[in-house]
């Protein structure tokens, strides 16, 4: 990043803020990746690609609601809607957000709409994002006490996690379909995907 | 009584004698017929002319033929003022229309002894056919002499040469002479040569006995070698025995000189470490150096995917 500030490298300054954001956000330091998120959508003596904008604003929501505040995280995905225009992928990830902040809300009808609207629109072409929309529909049917429809989310969710090994979603599947099994009653398949679910290390 | 049989004998006589009269007369009348119907004068026939240079083979009564068949003779042969010959034809008119006016007439032999014939030789089909007094064209055919000279004038230099290559056959100082002389010479040579084939191969043969008889010393000498290795085997494989032992101590003495360096073996794995991270640096510098930051393909700085996901719990 130092190299490209002293280019005035600016396409080049707003990938290495973004994906230090990113690095921090993984590491835990989320202040960290507030300030170099800060420093890309505040900047006024520069003016960056909207793309570069729609995912920092982005980042900057799903970094609000991991922390739990939520008042801000509409106004910035409003942000990133606007910056994302034209072949815009982030819009995916944009209406994965907003499902992750509807379920924050209680709203389960809201979240299996951005959810559904964030698979249809991710399905065979970007399976990190789908495998995070059925992931917030199986929350959301869980929510509504719909069990079966929960479990069977789940455990396509985890199918697809597993190709793609991420072992802290593959852990978030076996939870949801330990609880689902709660709902269902089956205690002992519940037990087992905690015990499942208690094994994966995250690092 | 004797007088009527007198006249009795004389009326029978008078009988026969009529009656031999009139047979012959009949017989001679049938000659004259028949030599008539012989000469032609019984065929209606026409007359036609040709006039020859010449009136050698031509005799009145020779039959004259058209395409093989006779269809008539010569009737004379007679000289005219201008010396010419004229020939008169008589043509059975039974034939007279297949002869035309452009016909000509040609003395011919049958074959190389016989008798010489008149030949017809046809003319066009379309002119009009010859009629009484008609003249044809005449031509005189080659006979046998004019044959054989001819074949004579045609063979004269074949026998010319023929005489020439005999007299070079028998010149001694001639090609053919001096060839066979040299085939006489080769044929000599070659006897000789055969000659000393036959003492090479007897030679030969001596010589391969004396071979046999070296290569059986030589493989008597070799079995006894064998013997003698029979014999040293044995102690050579002692001896291999020995050099093993001596390389399972040297393999245990590196074995324990390992064991001693292994505490020393993490620093040098370290600064082993230390260098290649700085090799990496020093390439690093050089790929963005001059002239080597033209040769190297600098790749896109891509920012990471914005993951749509929420950490369990918080939201």
């Amino acid at each position: 990043m130092r190299v490209d500030v002293a280019v005035e490298n600016i396409q080049g300054i707003a990938i290495d803020m973004l994906n230090l954001a990113s690095v921090n956000q993984k590491l835990g330091r989320l202040q960290e990746a507030h300030a170099y998120l800060d420093a890309l959508l505040q900047d006024e003596a520069v003016q960056y690609g909207s793309a570069y904008l729609a995912a920092a604003a982005t980042q900057k929501a799903l970094l609000l609601l991991q922390q739990g505040e939520s008042s801000d995280v509409r106004s910035w995905l409003d942000k990133a809607e606007g910056w994302c225009v034209s072949e815009c992928r982030l819009k995916r990830a944009i209406d994965n957000a907003r499902a992750a902040l509807a379920l924050h809300e209680k709203d389960y009808d809201g979240a299996l709409h951005w959810a559904e609207r964030a698979a249809s629109a991710s399905r065979g072409d970007d399976p990190l994002e789908h495998a995070n929309a059925m992931r917030y529909m199986s929350e959301a049917r869980l929510a509504r006490s719909e069990f079966d429809l929960a479990l069977r989310l789940a455990s396509d969710t985890l199918a697809l996690d597993k190709t793609l090994g991420l072992p802290e979603k593959i852990k978030q599947d076996l939870l949801l379909s330990a609880r689902a099994y709660e709902g269902q009653g089956n205690a002992v398949q519940a037990k087992h995907f905690r015990e499942r679910a208690s094994r994966i290390v995250v690092r | 009584m004797k007088l009527n049989n007198y006249n009795q004998r004389l009326l029978n006589i008078e009988q026969r004698t009529k009656r031999f009269m009139l047979g012959a007369l009949g017989a001679m009348l049938m000659v004259v017929l028949l030599v008539a119907y012989k000469q032609g004068y019984l065929v209606r026939s026409t007359i036609i002319y040709f006039f020859a240079p010449n009136a050698q083979g031509l005799n009145q009564g020779m039959a004259v033929k058209f395409i093989g068949f006779k269809v008539g003779s010569v009737k004379a042969v007679s000289m005219e003022p201008n010396a010419s010959v004229r020939v008169k034809v008589a043509l059975d008119n039974e034939y007279v229309h297949l002869i035309g006016l452009d016909a000509k007439a040609r003395l011919i032999k049958e074959a190389l002894v016989g008798e010489s014939v008149v030949e017809i030789i046809p003319g066009s089909q379309q002119v009009q056919p010859v009629t009484q007094d008609s003249v044809l064209q005449y031509e005189r055919g080659q006979d046998a002499s004019s044959i054989a000279e001819s074949m004579a004038a045609q063979l004269q230099p074949i026998l010319s040469d023929i005489r020439q290559i005999t007299s070079s056959i028998n010149n001694p100082d001639g090609d053919i002479q001096k060839t066979l002389k040299n085939l006489t010479l080769v044929t000599g040579e070659l006897r000789e040569t055969v000659k000393q084939f036959t003492q090479l191969a007897s030679s030969g043969n001596q010589k391969l006995e004396n071979v046999h008889g070296k290569l059986d010393k030589a493989l008597d000498s070799v079995n006894a070698n064998l013997a003698v290795m029979d014999k040293a085997v044995p102690r050579l494989v002692d001896r291999a025995e020995a050099t093993l032992d001596n390389v399972q101590t040297a393999t245990s003495d590196i074995r324990r000189l390992a064991a001693d360096s292994a505490g020393e073996l993490p620093s040098f794995i370290h600064n082993s470490n230390a260098l290649v991270q700085d090799s990496q640096d020093m390439l690093e510098g050089a790929k963005r150096s001059w002239p080597f930051s033209g040769w190297f393909h600098k790749p896109e700085a891509q920012a990471l995917p914005v993951d749509g996901y929420v950490p369990p719990g918080k939201p």
